[in-house]
């Protein structure tokens, strides 16, 4: 390798740290969205869990908006592990798992809301001879996977680093079936 | 031994009488159109409600109500079929209670409940589901009714759901096709008919018109509870009834009740109920006040 050659990967290698570094630090715009994306988060949240209680909860029950900022944090925090793996600026990533708990949520509270729900619920009880808890795990993960479809297909196929998208992609599903199906369902 | 089966002949006879009598097997018969059939061709609606008069007649309840002299009244519902010339099946919910009187004690839906009756009627079994029993009895709070029935939430995981869930059944409807009474199916949306047949079993008469209140909605409320349609009244009781249709193309269904108190209602809603026109459209509740 030459001279200049090591010169300009030692400039590209310091550009990509300051890229990292200036990454670490939203501008105000993006963090006043990102809150906002975390708070209709946990807004939606309310609205879907008063829809498992019948109505027992209200949106100025604050508790549950506290619970309700759970998953969005924990998806925050699994976007700070993303952005080790894919360098694609971790405020997107970041909002796109947030904007994916959000639609999903969003889906599950229309589809409660237009009876669609219970049908496909049933359809699924029956088709796969599952119980009501294993039918409700896998609405979670169906309307999950919608509003991952939405958010993170077009992020996968940008992205350099194919494969990490994918996995970071299929870990947010996971862990987005699996906060719907534990938030929501009254136990 | 003929002398021991003659013995044993009669009161096993009355034995069946009584049974049969008590289960109410078959509700919708000929003899009921027959008592209502001078009536019939003076009326052109869809359905129609009569009532046995103390003068000893049959007579239509009028639409503004109707004054009793009596606790009890015997009543006959007939639905005409007007869509289609083919006899059909059906299910009919009968809605009774009364409205409580201002400044009387309205005790919270939690407190209250409804009482559930579907009586066994063998010829119709077919359609009914694997969990379903061939009859029902029972009561749950007024509370987990109007949850149920007024904004479509799923039955909750404790006995009020659970007898909730027995009470609905499977019912032919219309082409034999198997139907069930709490589904959840929207008539129309596109023409913005947004009704079912579970919004059909609420009190709230807005329900019963354009379908189930939003659970978004209900969300989005402060802390409070929520309206449903039990609020103001009392000694509510719902039943559900199948039947068929005769080759006259109507069934006469003979219902009685007992009125328990004044500001009594009667609220009939047909699951397969239409009026005549080119489009299959869902009958409007039929409600009678029957006043003491």
């Amino acid at each position: 390798m030459t001279a200049n050659g090591m010169a300009m990967t030692s400039a590209s290698h310091r550009g990509s740290e300051e890229s990292h570094h200036t990454r670490g630090r939203p501008s105000p715009v993006s963090a006043i969205f990102n809150i906002g994306l975390l708070l209709a988060g946990s807004v939606a949240f309310v609205l879907a869990k008063s829809i498992t209680t019948h109505g027992r909860v209200h949106i100025d029950d604050v508790e549950y908006l506290l619970v309700g900022l759970m998953p969005p944090v924990l998806l925050y925090g699994l976007s700070l592990a993303a952005d080790r793996l894919i360098i694609a600026g971790k405020d997107s990533i970041a909002r796109r798992l947030l904007a994916t708990w959000l639609l999903a949520l969003a889906a599950f509270c229309l589809s409660k809301e237009l009876h669609v729900y219970e049908a496909l619920r049933s359809v699924i009880e029956a088709a796969a001879g599952i119980g009501r808890d294993g039918a409700e795990f896998a609405m979670a993960f169906l309307l999950a996977s919608l509003a991952s479809m939405a958010t993170m297909t077009g992020f996968v196929v940008r992205v350099t680093e194919k494969r990490n998208a994918i996995t970071v992609s299929l870990a947010a599903l996971v862990a987005i079936s699996a906060m719907m199906h534990l938030l929501l369902l009254p136990r | 031994m003929t002398k021991i089966s003659n013995i044993l002949s009669l009161p096993l006879f009355s034995i069946a009488l009584v049974w049969l009598a008590s289960t109410g097997v078959s509700r919708a018969d000929d003899a009921s159109c027959d008592a209502v059939a001078g009536l019939l061709s003076a009326i052109t609606a869809e359905q129609e409600l009569f009532y046995w008069s103390p003068d000893r007649a049959w007579k239509a309840v009028p639409a503004d109500g109707l004054s009793l002299t009596t606790s009890e009244a015997r009543l006959i519902y007939v639905t005409r079929e007007l869509f289609s010339n083919e006899p059909r099946s059906g299910a009919i919910v009968v809605k009774t209670g009364r409205t409580i009187a201002s400044g009387a004690i309205d005790p919270d839906p939690i407190r209250k409940r409804i009482s559930l009756n579907r009586l066994r009627q063998e010829e119709f079994e077919k359609c009914q589901r694997p969990r379903d029993l061939s009859s029902f009895q029972g009561s749950v709070s007024a509370r987990e009714y109007d949850w149920h029935h007024d904004y479509g939430y799923d039955a909750s995981d404790n006995n009020d759901g659970y007898r909730l869930t027995q009470f609905h059944t499977g019912y032919s409807g219309r082409r034999d096709r198997c139907k069930e009474t709490d589904n959840t199916t929207f008539d129309a949306p596109l023409r913005w008919d947004w009704r079912s047949n579970r919004s059909q079993f609420s009190f709230d008469p807005s329900v019963v018109r354009g379908g189930f209140n939003s659970q978004i909605m209900a969300g989005l409320h402060f802390s409070g509870a929520a309206a449903v349609g039990s609020v103001g009244l009392a000694d509510q009781r719902v039943e559900i009834i199948k039947y068929r249709t005769n080759a006259q193309n109507v069934a006469c269904i003979p219902v009685r009740i007992k009125l328990t108190g004044a500001n009594f209602f009667i609220r009939i809603n047909d699951l397969e109920g239409a009026p005549g026109g080119g489009r299959l459209i869902r009958a409007d509740e039929l409600s009678r006040q029957l006043r003491r």
